[in-house]
């Protein structure tokens, strides 16, 4: 559209010839551009495709980098009598960002028809007190200190600081470069001292 | 010349973009293959989580089938304290309230029939520095067998993505308890 406004322009006094001079001069150098700018558009699309990290990516030796980014977990404990599931944000340095534990208050007490807020008991995660380790086989073990909500019911169990930990193990597909889905053993879910085991799912 | 670089630069684009959608839309992880399953579609590493007795023993396991009815290796770990004798300490590492097994590949073996059906003969070995309390420790060995069956979603080269088991003697609890629950799980490449 530019193009064709430009060369209007120059329509009026210097005869066909070299109006049509002018033409050929810029639509060749416009035309230039524009193929310059397809070239870069499908070179840059292309490499994008070709070397983003993408889902489907397979790990074969392992590293606390690869436990990385937001899961979003599952436990049972107790011949899956106590249930709860958990968000938590392993760092890929062996450490934790954040987490947050949810359990069923119904485990420790009966059901009512309360608000469901209030039929779960809620934990935070110490980061400071956390840790995992992955070896190269992508098997590992975590530790979480886990501190109940102020404003858990006092029916919810335990009532003080509690440290869970569960042995681990990664799948091989990875989106950039964290596992997509880990599985757990756990030992100490809700400070109940038996065994359970879990899913983590990233994403 | 003008008339060139148009048609070349249209051309590239084209391409460009058939490559961009190409790269875009085709699904490169799986496919669903059909049976006939064979022991090749059974080969990598796979990651279990299995457990018996109403889920009261669990486990996480390392397998890495061969794709030719052995292992190259693989490691089991379950809690310590669900072996009743020593209960969870939270002061010690998560090391050390485990039980570790490693696979003894020449006496484990699998076999994969053609609709996908099969059986696992696993041979697991206590660790050294397993507690006493942990089955078979220290250094004893337990056989495992396990009736599994593969998903037909296969990756791009053949190998099967998840599988379903019933497990037999999962830590050996079924010789110890012998009215102990079989186990079941599932595997995930």
């Amino acid at each position: 559209m530019l193009v064709i406004e430009l060369t209007c322009l120059f329509r009026a006094p210097n005869g066909a010839r070299q109006i049509s001079k002018i033409e050929g001069k810029r639509m060749s150098r416009n035309g230039n551009r524009i193929s310059k700018l397809i070239v870069a558009l499908v070179v840059f699309g292309l490499s994008t495709v070709l070397w983003v990290p993408r889902m489907g990516a397979e790990v074969t030796t392992f590293s606390v980098k690869n436990y990385n980014g937001s899961y979003a977990c599952r436990y049972a404990s107790f011949e899956d009598f106590f249930t709860a599931v958990s968000q938590y944000t392993p760092n890929g340095a062996g450490g934790y960002t954040t987490g947050t534990l949810v359990a069923s208050l119904n485990a420790f007490t009966g059901f009512n028809s309360a608000a469901p807020a209030s039929q779960f008991c809620t934990f935070f995660l110490e980061p400071s007190a956390s840790f995992y380790s992955i070896d190269a086989t992508g098997l590992g073990f975590e530790e979480l200190s886990w501190t109940p909500s102020v404003a858990n019911s006092p029916l919810c169990f335990p009532a003080a600081f509690f440290i869970d930990q569960d042995q681990i193990a990664l799948r091989n597909l990875t989106q950039n470069g964290a596992t997509i889905r880990a599985e757990l053993s756990d030992d100490n879910l809700l400070d109940i001292g038996v065994p359970g085991h879990g899913t983590c799912v990233g994403g | 010349m003008s008339k060139r670089r148009w048609v070349a630069a249209k051309l590239f684009a084209v391409l460009g973009g058939a490559g961009l959608a190409l790269g875009i839309c085709v699904p490169r992880a799986s496919a669903a293959n059909p049976p006939p399953f064979s022991n090749s579609n059974y080969d990598n590493r796979y990651i279990c989580n299995v457990t018996s007795d109403e889920n009261f023993f669990t486990a996480v396991i390392r397998v890495t089938p061969n794709g030719n009815g052995t292992y190259t290796d693989g490691t089991l770990v379950t809690p310590l304290d669900s072996f009743g004798v020593v209960p969870f300490n939270p002061a010690d590492t998560p090391e050390d309230n485990s039980c570790s097994y490693g696979l003894v590949a020449p006496s484990s073996s699998y076999v994969v029939s053609a609709n996908g059906l099969t059986v696992e003969v696993q041979t697991w070995k206590a660790s050294p520095g397993n507690d006493p309390s942990c089955p078979d420790s220290p250094l004893g060995t337990f056989v495992m067998s396990n009736e599994i069956v593969l998903r037909a979603n296969v990756n791009a080269n053949g190998k099967v993505q998840n599988a379903s088991i019933s497990s037999g003697n999962l830590l050996d609890q079924g010789v110890i308890f012998v009215t102990e629950d079989p186990g079941d799980g599932f595997c995930f490449k």
